[in-house]
């Protein structure tokens, strides 16, 4: 536990981070295998990229203290690039939903729900992606000794 | 230093982050821009794209527009929209109010006082779907400025009155005037919401609290109280009867606020008119026995300019010559149709997929009894004494003042009635005589010769109405057909006629629509043998009068009125004949498409709902009246199929017979052509559906690019480069264009030049200035629906390049709840096919790709996309298909036009273009319904054309394998496909092979017959224009990524001055 209590308030602030891509990565999940448009094909992208940040957000968090705060620097700046590009090509995946919603009928209140996770996952991204670039402008995740 | 290069690494490094979430975010709105190009056009009023041309000659404009500069587009827009209106409005009702003077016409210069909510904020057209152009409303040519141009002094207290009090009121936007604004998707004119649609009325107390002095103000406005009544309209809204505090408790029926304010006119007015601004039939009963109301007009909604048209008839400028195209009854709720209305939920519809859309049904057990059919045929058989039709239960007729008969009573027309089909009066009075009818040998048509003269003072024109009454027989009993006791066949509209002037109309007739469908027995179209009658009238019932007249019948047996046998003409056939009409109009044997498996309409052919419909029959109207047929259970076949994926594709067949892609069209970078083999899609121009390079154009095209094709069409038809067909956008609107604004309008390609010192904002105006196409059908006039078409839809086509407009829409109007009722014609099949086929006919005169809508069956917008529709076949084939027909075969060609060698070459072709419906036909998607979608339109009514969806996509809703396989070109919207959607499903199975060969075929005939090919040649192709949307994905990019670029640059420099201080240190 000692490396927990060397994290700074950063260090705390990525692993918030961590745990937004996460939920976000969850909510993607239900949303692309459950409901309106359960069954369709998935992108895999918002998956992947998120999994990349969180798993580099953990090691940064468990490791950050025996690298050079350059290095912690640009990781961290991948961590906010990786969850920007699941941002955009989140909404990308739900883009067709959405404009559908411009078709003049009722919609239905799955399609409609769909949309609304779709933004809870994005709003849980871009969370992260803030997280994630707050952490980018501190260099550093550990108290110094 | 150091520190300060440390804090600028770290801005940097953050700025750099956010920087890459723009670029890419630029980066990824490109393309979903880009596919969303025409309602970002639309919502940035601009236009994405042109096509160019490197030589183009005279010969590549086929179709010219009469418009060449903007002036002339817009004085030539509104001048026809006044000219319609003019003809639209019908006269219900013109009191005596003084010795040898009527109630209309008042002066032109009359000082009047408007009164009711409606007069002020009144509907000028159809919400949403086929609104009018508000600009134009908006600019000078309101209600008010309208009157005032005509000469009417209008009362300005009472403007002011109504201005104060509508200032802190709401009314979809808020203040007086206020521009209604879009429709909440999902709402409905209830009695509780009706506020988003029909604004309050004022209390005489409010407004007197708002203008003190407004009765003192009556004295000098005083020639006449014009009190408007009215309710709005839309598409996706619908009325429901009731709750409201009318007479009969409906919200068609005048709420007690508005008979306050009709009481303060008629307290304190000698002539009181009223207008009636709706398209749903309100209930008038009130109006037409209070002597106090001197004249009511029904105006419907009169358009962007509409209001100088009505100024034009209230002064007498134009005689009236509209007449009713639905029949107005004391009680809109009480009748057949109404009994099944609505939402009617399958038990079980929870139980289905979301994709599935399934929430409820119709079975339409009123059978053919709609409308005029239901009130005239039982009045028939009261006054025959037959068929008990004098006996009703409660609930199934109406008292004297229109309430709901809460007993076991008399069915009378009287009660039941308060305008007919077909009514309308004049300024003058006309006499009409049946001069003479030849019934041709083969039975497939006749002449009619009818003599107008105008008998009275003023100048007008007439409507001639031909009827027809065929025999209900001991046959017709026993096999389940139903027979109408009167029933339109065909109309046409005099010229102006002067007083004591003459006109003799020649009419053809169709007999087609004289036949009944048979479903049950010989399956297919009969006569009966027995006694047939053509009776004139000046409405449905005068016509009915005049045949009961010729059958011996008076007042004594009942009769509202004595009729004229004159106007009538009897012949008998001797023979049951079933082979007249076996065979249509393409040689196509006529059997039952509709009444048995998948396609059924019937819901007692199902495995599990025998006897579930109990169709109502003439020969027992009492025991037969309909009653609502609530809590099915979607189960067996019907649950199958409302899961819209019910054929097996197969991977396995010998398709070797079919080639794709082959020898396709190619063009270098410069767009020189490559491939001088392959035929490009305007060396097609015109050709007819049987020229013999179609099979090797359409072997150009792959199944990939159909299929991409097919999913592109949200105001788009998209392109087909292996063919040269390049992309074009398109637009909606039974009323012109949805978006086209005269400032991108142009002729033969080149924009018009501005307007110098034209006073007012004509650059925003767009094309949807007509009446609302219920006007349309009102006035009668197949010539002006014909102009209608050349300009409303055609010119729109022309001057804004768009190839397909899509409209007419044409469903009947079933009853009078249809909140988008405005949008289609009438109830009748006759009135609505012929306008609607007229329509067409100019629009396609201007090369515009018609989208006649919906088809079929869409007569209500509750749960307008998940309502499954059942009814017998007779009642398809005799109502909305019929219709439909009329539009598709090209019939009902105006009299006028048989010796017009300008109109040569019109009514050759049928229309060329559907949108189907949203509501399933029977258990299936329309353009998965084989029956209806294939056997009938493709079949027996030849249609070659170009077949969309209205706003599925390729969702499973529109049964995607399905539709293409019989027969739908397009779907339109914007969500993802199926996904299944690709070549390799299709391509081994031989008949979807067959019907993509077909499809293909289907929409390069369309195209290349259209205005798409007007001014392209071979050279021609599509320049992207900068517009503000693509500037801001652009901007986003160059913006960001100069961002991302600097910031990184300044990160990695901010680093290496911290290693080189480090180094320098370190030394």
């Amino acid at each position: 536990m000692k490396f927990v209590k060397k994290q700074n308030a950063f260090g705390w602030v990525l692993m918030a981070g961590a745990v937004l891509a996460l939920i976000g990565l969850i909510v993607y999940i239900v949303n692309s295998t459950t409901g309106y448009i359960a069954g369709e094909t998935v992108n895999a992208i918002p998956i992947v990229l998120p999994i990349l940040s969180i798993l580099g957000a953990v090691a940064l968090w468990l490791y950050s203290e025996k690298l050079d705060d350059r290095i912690t620097g640009v990781a961290t700046f991948v961590l906010a690039v990786l969850m920007a590009i699941s941002i955009v090509m989140l909404l990308v995946a739900r883009i067709d939903v959405m404009g559908d919603l411009l078709n003049p009928i009722e919609h239905s209140a799955a399609q409609i729900k769909t949309v609304n996770v779709a933004i809870i996952a994005i709003v849980f991204n871009a969370l992260s992606f803030v997280a994630f670039v707050v952490t980018t402008i501190a260099g550093r995740l550990h108290k110094e000794i | 230093m150091a520190k300060i290069t440390e804090i600028m690494s770290k801005t940097l490094r953050g700025v750099s982050a956010v920087a890459v979430l723009g670029l890419a975010a630029g980066i990824a709105a490109g393309p979903i821009m880009e596919k969303y190009a025409a309602p970002l056009d639309t919502y940035f009023n601009c236009v994405s794209s042109e096509r160019v041309s490197e030589e183009t000659d005279t010969a590549d404009w086929k179709y010219q527009s009469k418009f060449k500069t903007a002036k002339e587009a817009v004085d030539g827009f509104k001048e026809f929209a006044i000219k319609e209106s003019q003809e639209t409005f019908a006269l219900l009702k013109n009191r005596e109010i003084s010795a040898g003077k009527t109630s209309l016409p008042i002066s032109k210069t009359a000082k009047i006082t408007l009164l009711g909510a409606k007069a002020y904020v009144p509907v000028y057209g159809n919400d949403m779907g086929a609104a009018p152009d508000y600009t134009i409303t908006n600019d000078g040519n309101d209600i008010l400025s309208a009157f005032k141009d005509r000469g009417f002094k209008i009362n300005p207290t009472a403007t002011e009155a109504y201005k104060t009090f509508y200032s802190d009121k709401e009314h979809r936007g808020s203040g007086f005037g206020a521009k209604p604004g879009p429709v909440v998707v999902g709402d409905k004119m209830t009695a509780g919401a009706m506020g988003n649609l029909n604004l309050v009325e004022a209390t005489v107390d409010e407004l007197t609290a708002a203008q003190s002095d407004l009765k003192e103000s009556y004295k000098e406005y005083k020639d006449a109280a014009i009190v408007v009544f009215g309710r709005a309209g839309g598409e996706n809204v619908s009325y429901v009867p009731g709750g409201t505090s009318s007479t009969t408790g409906n919200i068609l029926g005048l709420s007690a606020e508005e008979k306050a304010i009709l009481k303060e006119a008629e307290d304190n007015f000698e002539n009181v008119i009223v207008l009636i601004n709706s398209t749903n039939p309100l209930e008038l009963a009130e109006l037409k026995a209070d002597d106090k109301v001197d004249s009511i007009m029904w105006i419907g909604y009169p358009g962007a300019y509409g209001f100088y048209g009505v100024a034009d008839v209230l002064n007498g400028t134009v005689s009236p010559s509209a007449h009713l195209g639905d029949i107005y009854a004391a009680n809109t709720a009480v009748n057949p149709a109404m009994q099944n209305f609505g939402d009617i939920a399958w038990a079980n519809k929870d139980a289905f997929g979301n994709d599935d859309s399934v929430a409820s049904y119709l079975i339409m057990e009123e059978g053919i009894y709609t409308g005029y059919r239901y009130y005239e045929t039982r009045y028939a058989d009261v006054v025959a004494n037959v068929n008990g039709a004098a006996n009703a239960k409660a609930g199934t007729y109406v008292n004297a003042n229109g309430s709901v008969a809460t007993t076991d009573g008399t069915w009378k027309y009287e009660n039941e009635v308060v305008y007919p089909f077909g009514y309308g009066l004049s300024y003058t009075t006309f006499d009409q005589t049946l001069e003479s009818v030849q019934i041709k040998g083969n039975k497939k048509s006749a002449t009619v010769s009818v003599k107008v003269t105008n008998t009275g003072s003023m100048e007008g024109k007439s409507v001639v109405q031909l009827y027809a009454q065929t025999p209900y027989t001991e046959y017709d009993k026993t096999n389940k057909v139903e027979k109408s006791a009167i029933q339109l066949m065909d109309y046409e509209k005099t010229d102006i006629i002067k007083p004591g002037a003459t006109q003799t109309i020649n009419m053809e007739i169709d007999l087609a629509n004289l036949a009944s469908y048979d479903y049950t027995t010989a399956k297919t179209y009969i006569l009966d043998a027995g006694e047939y009658f053509f009776a004139i009238g000046d409405d449905s019932h005068e016509a009915l009068n005049n045949i009961l007249a010729a059958q011996g019948k008076t007042k004594a047996d009942g009769m509202t009125d004595d009729g004229n046998a004159a106007n009538t003409y009897k012949w008998t056939w001797d023979d049951f004949d079933s082979s007249t009409w076996k065979y249509s109009k393409s040689n196509v044997e006529v059997t039952n498409r509709l009444s048995d498996g998948d396609s059924s309409m019937n819901i007692n052919s199902f495995d599990g709902y025998a006897g579930t419909a109990k169709y109502m029959t003439r020969s027992d109207w009492n025991g037969t009246y309909p009653t609502t047929v609530a809590g099915l259970t979607a189960k067996n076949r019907i649950e199958t199929l409302l899961k819209n994926n019910f054929i097996d594709v197969k991977n396995n067949d010998d398709v070797s017979a079919y080639k794709w892609g082959v020898n396709s069209w190619k063009t270098d970078e410069n767009g020189k052509p490559t491939n001088h083999e392959a035929i490009h899609i305007t060396e097609m121009k015109g050709a007819d559906f049987n020229d013999p390079r179609w099979n090797k154009i359409v072997d150009q095209v792959s199944i990939s690019e159909f299929l991409s094709f097919a999913g592109k069409a949200f105001h788009t038809l998209a392109g087909i480069p292996s063919v040269g067909l390049s992309e074009y956008k398109t637009d909606d609107g039974p009323g012109g264009s949805d978006g086209g604004k005269i400032k991108d309008a142009m002729y033969q390609g080149k924009k018009y030049a501005e307007m110098e010192g034209y006073d007012s904002n004509y650059a925003e105006y767009g094309t949807r200035v007509a009446p609302t196409p219920t006007n349309l059908a009102y006035s009668w006039n197949k010539e002006l629906a014909y102009e209608n078409g050349e300009i409303i839809l055609g010119e729109s086509t022309l001057i804004f390049g768009y190839p397909i407009m899509i409209g007419p829409g044409v469903n009947l109007h079933r009853h009078a709840y249809n909140g988008r009722g405005g949008e289609y014609y009438s109830e009748d099949p006759v009135l609505s096919g012929y306008t609607g086929s007229a329509v067409v006919q100019g629009a396609q005169s201007k090369g515009c790709l018609v989208n006649v809508k919906h088809f079929a069956f869409n007569d209500q917008e509750i749960n307008r996309s998940s309502v499954s529709v059942f009814m017998n076949e007779q009642t398809a084939r005799e109502l909305e298909l019929r219709n439909f027909q009329q539009i598709f075969e090209a019939s009902g060609k105006p009299a006028s036009f048989v010796n017009d060698e300008t109109k040569q070459d019109s009514y050759k072709v049928g229309a060329l273009g559907t949108m189907t419906s949203f509501n399933e036909i029977g258990a299936v998607a329309p353009g998965a319904n084989k029956g209806a979608s294939y056997d009938i339109l493709r079949g027996e009514w030849d249609f070659k054309g170009y077949s969309v969806t209205d706003f599925t996509g390729v969702s499973a809703k529109a049964s995607p394998k399905e539709s293409i396989l019989y027969g739908t070109t397009a779907f339109c919207g914007f969500g993802g496909a199926v996904s299944y959607w690709n070549e390799d499903y299709f391509k081994n199975d031989a008949a979807m092979c067959a019907a993509i060969k077909d499809d293909i075929k289907y929409v390069l005939y369309s195209v290349a017959n259209s205005a798409a090919m007007n001014g392209v040649n071979t050279s021609t192709r599509v320049v992207q224009l900068n517009t503000p949307w693509r500037s801001i994905y652009k901007g986003a990019r160059i913006g960001f990524g100069v961002l991302t670029g600097v910031a990184v640059a300044g990160w990695i420099a901010c680093e290496a001055l911290k290693l080189f201080a480090k180094k320098k240190e370190e030394n």
